[in-house]
């Protein structure tokens, strides 16, 4: 007995049969304002689908008294999870006289077993939903980018031969000119001929090297103007099956738009930006080539790249320019007995713009290097004037703290597992996500074996490092609850640090010597240590709360607006992300529980 | 008078019978709307053509769980009353024969109450089919949600001469009209009506 239009998603998914099932199954409710619909806790029985009415979603665990986190009106459909997952996570409330089709629990799962697609609809995990966005993104922000540029913009110089010179000139000139294609004109008639038409000529027609031209090209030509959009050559050159297009301008070649270029035009940048960084031959060169790296970041997301791979390859460029800058300052002798380290979100190769310097020196045991300081603090002023700002804790070479031979490190580090205060806590997190960047890297790998000796069997000590992961409860309540734009979750705090820090553990308890969050992911899921499941949701949300995180920043940037990016208006998010900034704080909030019950940290 | 004497003897002789559960008193808080449509609107001689019953428990109407019932052809299916259920003759061609109906109906009923708008009716041209193949009429007590809204009209709005035509009680209360002249569907709607009188007041524990 339903009058909806069962036309949309995702009752569109369902076949005629299953739709009449449907029709012929569901029952009415009424609800008045105010009334408890499904509360928290209680068994999923029905999937609701809203005819008439408001019904908003309220989630109880928060401690201030009300939040809202989801609003359903006509067609709106709810419930489904608690079907799907046995009981209900949140308390849904009728927010006016509500009108509601009610599915059947049995029904509805009847009919997801009956088709895949309506099924996958509801079981749609985090992983797909990020995708969706992803594909969201870039049919908006890529596509714009691409329409806007011009051919002129991406087109080679051409190459110009006359009809009676031979294929012998035009190998030779191709070869000069590293071009794939020449131009030629017969009786005022503009011709090209390409690689494969000489091949071909030459092989199949066997015509020799002397043959001219003029008799080999081919006069059907595809062209564009030069002021028109790259993406119409593209279309062009699909529509014909061509690898190249002959712009033209009041029909004079004035050049020609390959393939290849087309499509590597928006992947170039980053290969540009790593080329000045490996040509840098002084510091000045260095700090151009960095202080690129913004505009990179900002090519990459617009391109829709995934976040993971944006930050890997930044992380390599960072790397890369700080082991220049090292080779600059540090002597020659000296780099090969010292290892120099990168702390933090660095370490983990997880900074997307510029971050902090974190970072410190091994020294090789046997290695005496009494004027070292002077060296060390021309270094940290070195990345100074590359854009890298001091780190507020003075985790840097300059400050004797963070730098020490192997000895030295391992002494310190049973120092701390000792202490098992904040601070000791908090070196032995920094000194986990150390990775060795230039120098000699063996040394980490002796001062992480140590650490790991010291820490990965102490169940006590294991369970103290757990605990700040509960230190910053996650903003689930505060959805909709934000007035002031100033106000904001904090999704460092909230969401990404729970996860890095957790993962960390697991990953110190386990002897997993990778550093980034998501490669431990990989290894924890791996050897077992934590499900496939979980481990692809936390990556997901990781993903998630670095991209949105990251988009803010930029638009800072953009806006002229420094500081902390870390602070999320939700009220400012489209729904979709808003959903899944839901989802991804859920995982988190399972994950924290999944960590106080495994390190016991209830008591 | 005539029905309470009817139904006490109706009551004395089948109370030890198959059906006499149908008699005794109902303890739960459940009720059943009901609507048949039929061949004509005189209920000496409107023959069935189908049958809903669509039990009403807590705030929801059952429809997924409701009795939906066709009839075979009876003998008086004409134009006039095709074009208003849009049942025609071969559509009923596998129906029930009005016995079987008629059982299926008792069984599923029981002793609930019955709801609906001109209740009287359905329950009469039932009564006809039911007393001469069964000795006895429908024992349950009926609803009728046209009084029930007059009732509620008059104490919040006594100037306004109520409209007890379906449409627009159905309108009044903002209740959908799901499928007019089907028969699940005026029930449905029926129960839909009751469940927002009842949330606005006007209708006593059903106790």
């Amino acid at each position: 007995m339903i009058r909806l239009d069962l036309a949309q998603l995702p009752f569109s998914l369902l076949d005629d049969d299953a739709l009449a099932q449907l029709r012929q199954g569901a029952d009415v409710a009424y609800y008045d304002r105010g009334e408890v619909i499904l509360d928290a806790g209680d068994v999923g029985q029905h999937v609701f689908v809203i005819e008439k009415g408001a019904v908003e979603e309220l989630d109880l665990s928060a401690p201030s008294a009300r939040a809202r986190i989801g609003l359903y009106t006509h067609g709106d459909l709810f419930g489904a999870i608690s079907v799907l997952n046995g009981h209900s996570r949140y308390r849904f409330v009728a927010d006016q006289e509500t009108l509601c089709y009610l599915i059947p629990g049995v029904l509805f799962s009847r009919l997801c077993e009956a088709s895949a697609p309506f099924a996958d609809y509801f079981r749609q995990r985090l992983a797909e939903k990020s995708r969706l966005l992803t594909e969201q993104r870039e049919g908006g922000v890529t596509m714009a980018g691409f329409m806007l540029a011009r051919v002129s913009e991406c087109m080679r110089a051409p190459l110009l031969l006359e009809a009676g010179d031979t294929i012998q000139d035009a190998v030779r000139a191709l070869n000069k000119q590293r071009a794939d294609s020449v131009l030629v004109f017969r009786e005022g008639e503009l011709g090209i001929v390409t690689k494969t038409d000489m091949l071909n000529a030459m092989v199949l027609q066997g015509r020799d090297v002397g043959a001219a031209l003029g008799d080999v090209a081919e006069y059907r030509l595809v062209t564009v103007a030069p002021d028109e959009f790259l993406f119409a050559a593209l279309v062009k050159m699909t529509r014909h099956e061509v690898a190249r297009v002959v712009v033209l301008r009041q029909g004079r070649p004035v050049g020609v738009v390959e393939l290849p270029d087309v499509l590597s035009y928006f992947s170039s940048r980053s290969y540009v930006v790593g080329l000045e960084v490996e040509k840098a031959g002084d510091l000045e060169a260095l700090a151009l080539a960095s202080a690129r790296l913004p505009e990179l970041v900002r090519a990459l997301m617009a391109q829709g790249v995934k976040l993971r791979f944006a930050m890997d390859l930044l992380a390599a460029l960072n790397g890369r320019i700080m082991s220049k800058a090292f080779g600059f300052v540090v002597p020659a002798a000296r780099q090969a007995q010292s290892c120099l380290i990168v702390m933090g979100s660095e370490g983990r190769g997880e900074q997307i713009l510029k971050t902090d310097q974190d970072n410190g020196l091994i020294l090789a045991d046997d290695v005496d290097w009494p004027d070292r300081e002077p060296v060390l603090a021309r270094f940290s002023d070195t990345l100074l004037t590359l854009g890298y700002p001091p780190c507020p804790g003075h985790v840097m070479v300059n400050n004797p703290e963070w730098v020490h031979s192997v000895a030295g490190w391992r002494a310190r580090i049973a120092r701390w597992a000792l202490l098992r205060d904040g601070a000791s806590m908090m070196k032995l997190a920094i000194m986990l996500d150390a990775h060795a960047i230039a120098g000699d890297l063996t040394l980490l790998d002796k001062v992480r074996a140590a650490l790991f000796d010291q820490c990965s069997r102490d169940e006590l000590l294991l369970s103290q490092f757990a605990r700040s992961v509960l230190k910053f409860s996650t903003p689930l309540t505060l959805f909709g609850s934000l007035k002031k734009p100033q106000h904001g979750i904090d999704i460092k705090k909230g969401g990404i640090f729970p996860i890095v820090h957790g993962v960390r553990t697991l990953a110190l308890q386990a002897r997993i010597d990778a550093t980034s969050t998501f490669v431990r992911l990989e290894r924890l899921a791996a050897s077992g240590v934590l499900s496939r499941e979980m481990a692809e949701d936390l990556g997901e949300a990781m993903s998630l709360f670095a991209e949105l995180r990251l988009h803010q920043q930029l638009q800072r940037m953009a806006d002229g607006e420094p500081g902390e990016g870390s602070l999320l208006v939700v009220q400012k998010l489209p729904s979709l992300e808003r959903d899944m900034l839901r989802d991804a704080l859920h995982v988190v909030s399972d994950f924290r529980q999944h960590l106080s019950r495994r390190f016991h940290l209830e008591y | 008078m005539l029905k309470a004497i009817r139904r006490a003897v109706d009551r004395h002789r089948h109370g030890q019978g198959a059906y006499a559960h149908l008699f005794e008193r109902y303890q739960g808080d459940e009720v059943i709307a009901l609507d048949c449509e039929t061949t004509g609107l005189d209920p000496r001689s409107a023959e069935l053509v189908s049958i809903a019953a669509v039990p009403v428990r807590e705030e929801r109407a059952l429809s997924g769980s409701a009795l939906d019932i066709r009839l075979r052809r009876p003998a008086g299916l004409s134009g006039d009353s095709i074009r208003i259920h849009r049942l025609r003759p071969m559509d009923l061609s596998d129906g029930l024969s009005v016995e079987d109906a008629l059982v299926a109906l008792l069984d599923f009923i029981g002793n609930r109450p019955l709801l609906g708008w001109c209740i009287d009716f359905d329950v009469a041209v039932i009564n006809r089919h039911l007393r001469p193949r069964f000795g006895f009429e429908l024992p349950n007590a009926t609803i009728e949600v046209s009084a029930l809204y007059q009732r509620y009209l008059r104490r919040t709005q006594p100037d306004v001469t109520p409209d007890l035509r379906f449409e627009a009680i159905a309108k009044a209360l903002s209740v959908p009209e799901l499928e007019r002249h089907s028969a699940k569907g005026d029930a449905t709607t029926t129960a839909l009506m009751y469940l927002r009188l009842k949330k606005l007041g006007a209708v006593a524990s059903t106790n």
